[in-house]
């Protein structure tokens, strides 16, 4: 303070200077007790005292007592009376800055003054004219002729002040820009340090995305690399390295697969990688076997993929191949071996293919042979033992068609042919062929099939029938009394399919639930004790499982011993789209409100005939009894409705159907009801006794659907001129003697052969040597039936039928047409029927397969 | 030569029926022998496959099993319009067929001495 006070002082010395010197006045006392020893001192501290440009004063309690003129000019005041005798807080601000009240505080200052000799301090003066400055006073003690009096030096220190004021103002915005600086020092150097941080992570990352590369490079068991535009190795894996022979992987780079390989295979690669750089896409799991230059061959799996840089462009390629050879190897074996497999499975089924031949053609000719043998007069035993042959040899034919079935369904052999057919008539005629063996126990055989059954489905029928036969055959042999049924309804139906589910339900023993599952092995029977009561193979439910498989259906089995079992199966079946048309309309129509009574003491054909005749819209009432019947027919004759129909049961408790049929015949007013007869067949003189009776018709149980039809239909005398006869009726009894047979036969040794054997049967034959002369004979003459070789020169039996067929479209009839072929391949048969042919016979002609084939197409007419 | 239980299984067991189909084979067989040659000679494959089918059909009639299958063997390398080696086929029939009916001959005046 004090040297900063000295520039302002020196300047007010200049000013005052320059000013004139104070007034000579009295020396108003001695300045110093030293000075007042010296005589003239006095006057020296005059001279002092107004010369120098400091405001000094000479004051005691009461106020200033002297004063200089630099006093005066400082204060503002004209003359020393003016401020002479003022207290000097009457030249201040009646406070002080501090707040303390300028009086009080002056005198605090004097008194200071007085008791240390000197006081030296700020204050705020208040000059004439008002306006205050600040001043900083030194006090000091001074004898004056033994007064004690107080000096003082005012100096205007406002300059100072504003000066000091600036500084500290300078100062703080110099004290806040430090600070704003180190602050942005402070925050430059966090980031500073945080990219730091950052830079060394990231350095880290990079090692470690290089050390990952490297171990790659280094140690994977693969053949990696990377390759430039050219197809110039960039970098290539140690794998890679040593399988070229290199001893360090970057002895590759700038090398090409010309390098390592043969020509033709480094220009394939090169091929292939320009091939992916230009479509940009990668080539994954190419498999190339690679000749090493020791001549061993080994297998590449190569996966190749473009090179992309960073801007999306193509650099180059790069790939992962692996060495597959020990897999390949494998892979070539089991194919070896798979071939080998399969040759041995060829052979096996040629085997059986040929062991059936084998096996079934002596079997045919002993059972044939026996047939004609016991054709012929024989003594009762003889016929016992040939009946024994026949039923042995039977069985064993069975048997061995079974096992054959069988291996061809594991081998996976089985082919379903698809062809349309009429799925009533195929099931119908299933089971007529098994009604001998169930009436032959006096079981009732019963079909029913619901009327939202289609008529017409696509399925292999041969393979339906086989299920259908190993089911019922099975249901016929295990029951003992009561009635085997065969159910079929629909469980789906769809716009081309049809699921249905069949169920064949016995009355017979049952099946332990414990040997529910046992019975669909192979092999396994029920009853697998030693001394088993029914025969077979075991292998019938096993075979039918996996058909009902191949048919897309499932098999199982409900029963309870003692009551008997049902076998439920389903199967999908498609819908012929383009169904033969129907030519039942027209005599339907006609039938229409024939009024049918059905009498059967069976539930389940009541059932069954009530149905059927629902859907051609035949009313129909139903009772159990014979008793029944006649009191339904007379109630109706009263009524004025009398029955058009009776449709009986031959068989029935208490009264028979022929008994029934005699007692109607008898009566006056109901006699002359058409009488229909339902029989189980085989009683000899049945059919007398229903020629006796007028019955007009005799029906084989079970009856199928369409029989029943045609049967009631002629029964009524509806005739249908206008529609061609149904195709190939049913077979059943044998055929009729004498009938009219057209053989055309190149060959002259089987013209002899046939036609010895169909005289033998009573038949008329005429023999024409070629299919052109069939036509012609065919034309000209009425034959019951043809005998067509296939193979004919001019017209091959299969033209020639077409031909026939053709004609008999625009003329109407059916001539039945027989192939004889020797091809006995596989689709002979389809290739016939689709000719038109109604079967066939294979060549060389057997006399028992010549019958039987008349047999099938040729059943006994109606009785009429 | 000849399965006598296989020829007479053809005629049902008919001895009568036999024989005139013997005389018959006795007829054809030289003419269906002579097609075959012809048909070989000619490359007539066609004509080769009905004779040979013809003459097959006949002789495993007959119960000629091994010469029925050298002439089925003829048939099918004719189906499939093959004349290789159908010329030693047709010797090794025509080697075999006078053993063939001689048997054939052999039966019939059996037969007839029966009667």
């Amino acid at each position: 303070m004090a040297s900063e006070s000295s520039k302002p002082e020196g300047r007010q010395r200049q000013a005052a200077g320059s000013s004139p010197p104070p007034a000579p006045r009295p020396a108003p006392a001695e300045p110093m007790a030293a000075a007042a020893q010296v005589p003239d001192s006095e006057a020296r501290y005059r001279e002092l005292f107004e010369s120098t440009g400091d405001a000094i004063m000479l004051l005691d309690e009461s106020g200033f007592v002297e004063c200089n003129q630099a006093t005066l000019q400082l204060f503002g005041y004209t003359s020393k009376d003016a401020f002479l005798r003022r207290h000097p807080s009457e030249v201040s601000p009646p406070h002080q800055p501090d707040g303390t009240d300028s009086r009080t505080a002056a005198e605090m200052r004097i008194a200071q003054a007085y008791r240390d000799g000197v006081a030296r301090f700020e204050w705020v003066h208040r000059r004439a004219d008002g306006t205050d400055f600040a001043a900083d006073v030194l006090l000091t003690c001074v004898l004056l002729t033994d007064r004690r009096m107080l000096q003082a030096v005012v100096r205007d220190i406002t300059h100072t002040k504003d000066i000091e004021q600036a500084l500290r103002v300078v100062q703080e915005e110099l004290e806040q820009r430090v600070e704003a600086r180190t602050a942005e020092l402070a925050a430059a150097n966090e980031q500073l340090r945080c990219e730091v941080a950052e830079r060394q992570r990231v350095e880290e990352a990079l090692a470690f995305e290089r050390f990952l590369l490297d171990t790659l490079m280094q140690h994977a068991p693969d053949y990696i690399y990377f390759k430039d535009r050219e197809s110039r190795f960039i970098r290539i894996s140690r794998a890679l390295a040593e399988y070229f022979g290199l001893r360090e992987p970057s002895e590759g780079v700038g090398k090409s697969d010309f390098d390592f390989f043969d020509a033709d295979r480094a220009r394939q690669y090169l091929a292939d990688e320009q091939e992916i750089m230009r479509t940009g896409t990668m080539s994954v799991g190419k498999e190339q076997d690679q000749v090493q230059p020791d001549g061993s061959v080994t297998w590449m799996l190569t996966n190749k993929v473009p090179l992309y840089g960073s801007a999306g462009d193509i650099l180059g390629t790069f790939g992962i191949s692996r060495d597959i050879t020990r897999r390949k190897l494998a892979e070539l074996q089991l194919q070896e071996a798979k071939r080998e497999a399969e040759a041995a499975s060829r052979a096996k089924s040629d085997f059986l293919a040929n062991m059936s031949h084998e096996i079934r053609t002596p079997m045919n000719a002993i059972i044939g042979i026996t047939e004609l043998v016991l054709d012929t007069p024989l003594t009762e035993a003889q016929r016992d033992y040939l009946k024994m042959v026949r039923d042995s040899g039977e069985s064993l034919m069975t048997v061995i068609n079974d096992i054959l079935d069988f291996s061809k369904v594991e081998a996976g052999k089985l082919e379903l042919q698809q062809a349309t057919f009429n799925i009533r008539e195929v099931l119908g005629d299933t089971l007529k062929s098994l009604a001998l063996r169930a009436h032959a126990k006096g079981l009732e055989l019963a079909c029913h099939i619901c009327p939202d059954v289609p008529e017409w489905v696509v399925a292999d029928a041969g393979r339906l029938r086989q299920i259908v036969i190993n089911l019922v055959g099975n249901a016929i042999k295990f029951t003992d009394a009561g009635e085997v049924v065969l159910d079929v309804s629909v469980e789906q139906l769809r716009e081309s399919e049809v699921r249905l589910h069949c169920r064949v339900t016995d009355t017979g023993i049952g099946i332990p639930e414990d040997k529910q599952t046992l019975v669909f092995r192979a092999f396994e029977q029920a009853d697998s004790s030693g001394t088993r009561r029914y025969g077979g193979t075991g292998l019938g439910l096993a075979i039918c499982s996996r058909l009902v498989s191949a048919l897309g259906g499932d098999l199982w089995v409900e029963s309870v011993v003692g009551q008997g079992s049902t076998f439920h199966f389903t199967v999908n079946l498609g819908i012929a789209t383009a169904a033969p048309e129907r030519r039942h309309h027209v005599r339907r129509a006609r039938m229409e409100g024939t009024r049918v009574l059905i009498v059967d003491d069976n539930a389940t054909n009541r059932l069954i005939l009530e149905e059927m005749l629902r859907n051609w819209h035949l009313p129909a009432q139903v009772v159990a009894s014979a008793d029944d019947a006649l009191t339904a027919l007379r109630t109706a004759y009263e009524r004025g409705e009398p029955f058009d129909l009776v449709l009986t049961d031959a068989n029935m408790p208490a009264v028979d159907g022929f008994t029934l049929a005699e007692r109607v015949k008898q009566d006056q007013q109901i006699g002359s009801t058409v009488i229909m007869m339902l029989t189980s067949g085989g009683r000899p003189g049945d059919v007398a006794r229903c020629e006796a009776l007028h019955v007009a018709a005799y029906l084989l149980k079970p009856v199928k659907q369409s029989e029943l039809f045609d049967a009631i239909a002629l029964a009524l005398g509806i005739t249908a001129a206008e529609e061609p006869a149904e195709v190939a009726p049913s077979a059943a009894p044998p055929p009729r003697p004498g009938l009219r047979i057209l053989l055309a036969e190149d060959s002259l040794v089987n013209q002899k052969l046939a036609v010895g054997l169909l005289e033998k049967f009573g038949h008329r034959v005429d023999v024409v040597g070629d299919g052109r002369a069939a036509l012609a004979a065919t034309e000209s003459n009425q034959y019951d039936l043809v005998l067509m070789d296939v193979q004919m020169p001019e017209l091959d039996g299969l033209e020639a039928t077409r031909a026939i067929r053709a004609r008999e479209r625009h003329r109407g009839g059916h001539t039945p047409v027989v192939a004889m072929t020797a091809h006995a391949m596989k689709g002979d048969r389809e290739r016939c029927l689709e000719s038109g042919m109604d079967d066939y016979v294979a060549k060389p002609i057997r006399a028992q397969e010549l019958w039987d084939a008349i047999a099938r197409v040729l059943p006994s007419p109606p009785p009429s | 030569m000849i399965d006598w239980s296989a020829a007479l299984d053809s005629t049902g067991g008919d001895e009568a029926l036999l024989v005139d189909v013997i005389e018959a084979f006795q007829e054809e067989a030289p003419r269906l022998m002579e097609n075959i040659r012809q048909a070989i000679a000619a490359g007539d494959t066609v004509l080769l496959h009905r004779a040979s089918h013809t003459l097959k059909t006949n002789l495993l009639s007959l119960g000629a099993a091994d010469s029925g299958q050298t002439a089925f063997t003829i048939e099918k390398l004719a189906r499939n319009q093959q004349l290789e080696g159908t010329d030693r086929l047709c010797h090794t029939l025509e080697t075999a067929l006078p053993g063939i009916y001689d048997e054939l001959n052999q039966y019939v005046r059996q037969r007839r001495g029966a009667r």
